[in-house]
């Protein structure tokens, strides 16, 4: 698999997933939503990064899980872009 | 305090109110409430007993649920304590009503709302929607709808997707029969179970300025998200602490943390359990340092959502609630042999959110009573009301002495306020 590195699809996929499996209908979410006020906890972060390897190639390693990085599904989609084109291990 | 057993299976919510709170209001939104109508009235029943599945009836008339006592001096110190008109109240399933409200109007002019419940009509967040709900305007828009009464799959039988259920639900059960591999640690004295066993509750309070000082830990060991990890790694440093003085510290921790399976940003379900649940297995060689605690937590949770361990825990529930209740408790204690929790935790997360007042009465205050199980003899649950965090530790009074208590309390705040590494 190829890792995706346009930070834009990245993060319309990111948002895409979140509104399916986690964020409730009718809830204002898009890619510049503050992560911390949308109900984001342990659970939906780790299904976030399972779905980054699964889908998008990317492996984020725990220690790219800070609190710049998760501000918005903007910055996330940012530090996956980067690690793709750093040549990050296809997961 | 409450007995320990299945109809003790009572929550309580300890709401103090300022002065300005007018149950007459209350009164009125009870009455009004659709919501309300259908909970007074909603029971579970087993056609044939041992045969067929329960299910959820509505009884044809509504029972009383709103109750009022006046007490005469000033505002009695309720932390932790139950009234006994409020701890001796008891709500079956099976007999409804599932909760009462009982209103303690005190000399001075504040109040305390002792809002109690059956765990098997809500949980704590249902609980959350449902004073939302009753303190919003009565208006259209405010009635949740019908799917926010009850899961549709407990309204009727539904044996031909009970089957696939039992496929999805072996890889937990798997997953369990390899984890509760001995040694375990256990709270249990050994011997027989005295004849009526208490809950004793603990609430630890933590003040605004020291909720802050947990939220920048939290950042510092990259748990921003993982708050809840930062709580359970600090509870079970306590009880670490406490296996340690017992001369009991080879036994590994086997800890199951509920999930709220709603959405994020959703006003329901209401009613009934929604909940998945996660089970960590610690061994003591981690448990004596909150960051291996946390590496361990974190691993663990990503290989069971990667191996979609909260899918087939949920079909591992679904399959079980149709079977008498003996097997389900006989079953699911099987592969553990009994200890299927060296304790329970739940971060219950903010609660009343956004509501500075309920009917007129500023909030100054929110507790948790909840009831623990013996086994496992020990409850921790975690909330936050206000920018404030609190912390109870239930424990059932032949499992944990209260010098053990004292110890745990102190170990916890050491962990949550200033331990490193």
């Amino acid at each position: 698999m190829t890792p995706e590195q346009d930070p834009k699809i990245i993060a319309a996929k990111l948002c895409e997933f979140a509104r399916t499996n986690f964020v409730a209908e009718g809830v204002q979410f898009d890619e510049n939503s503050p992560l911390s006020q949308a109900g984001i906890d342990s659970f939906a972060l780790v299904e976030l990064v399972l779905f980054c390897e699964r889908v998008l190639g990317v492996r984020v390693p725990d220690s790219h899980l800070t609190g710049t990085n998760l501000a918005s599904m903007s910055s996330l989609a940012d530090c996956i872009a980067e690690l793709a084109r750093n040549g990050q291990p296809p997961a | 305090m409450r007995r320990v057993g299945l109809p003790g299976n009572v929550c309580c919510a300890v709401i103090k109110l300022g002065k300005g709170f007018d149950v007459e209001q209350l009164r009125r939104r009870i009455a009004g409430s659709p919501v309300m109508d259908w909970l007074a009235r909603a029971q579970i029943f087993r056609p044939l007993p041992m045969i067929f599945p329960p299910l959820w009836r509505a009884s044809g008339k509504p029972q009383a649920i709103l109750f009022e006592h006046n007490t005469k001096n000033g505002t009695p110190d309720i932390a932790g304590v139950l009234p006994p008109e409020v701890a001796q109240r008891e709500l079956h399933a099976s007999r409804g009503p599932g909760l009462a409200f009982d209103v303690m109007r005190h000399a001075d002019g504040t109040s305390h709302l002792f809002l109690s419940w059956n765990h098997t009509h809500l949980d704590a967040r249902g609980l959350d929607f449902l004073l939302n709900h009753l303190n919003g305007e009565p208006s259209a828009k405010n009635v949740p709808s019908v799917e926010n009464f009850i899961n549709p799959k407990q309204l009727g039988w539904d044996l031909a997707g009970w089957w696939p259920n039992v496929k999805q639900a072996r890889g937990s059960l798997k997953w369990l029969h390899e984890s509760g591999k001995e040694p375990l640690f256990s709270l249990l004295p050994v011997g027989r179970r005295p004849a009526q066993c208490r809950n004793n509750h603990r609430v630890i309070y933590f003040t605004a300025e020291e909720t802050g000082r947990i939220d920048a830990r939290c950042q510092q060991f990259n748990c921003g998200f993982r708050r809840s990890h930062f709580y359970l790694a600090a509870s079970l440093r306590g009880l670490h602490s406490v296996a340690v003085q017992r001369g009991n510290q080879d036994g590994a921790y086997l800890i199951p943390v509920p999930h709220d399976t709603r959405k994020r940003g959703a006003k329901g379900p209401i009613f009934s359990n929604h909940l998945s649940i996660l089970f960590y297995r610690i061994e003591p060689k981690f448990a004596g340092r909150i960051g291996d605690i946390l590496g361990e937590l974190s691993r663990q949770m990503t290989d069971q959502i990667r191996d979609r361990f909260p899918e087939s825990c949920m079909a591992a529930l679904d399959m079980f609630k149709p079977l008498p209740l003996g097997y389900y408790v006989h079953h699911l204690g099987k592969p553990t042999r009994g200890k299927i929790a060296t304790f329970s935790f739940s971060d219950s997360g903010e609660t009343c959110a956004g509501m500075k007042e309920l009917w007129g009465g500023p909030i100054q205050e929110v507790t948790h009573l909840v009831p623990s199980w013996r086994p496992p003899g020990l409850t921790i649950i975690f909330l936050r009301f206000n920018n404030r965090l609190s912390a109870l530790i239930s424990s059932v009074d032949d499992c944990l002495k209260p010098a053990e208590v004292d110890g745990m309390e102190q170990d916890m705040r050491r962990a949550l306020l200033e331990e490193t590494g």
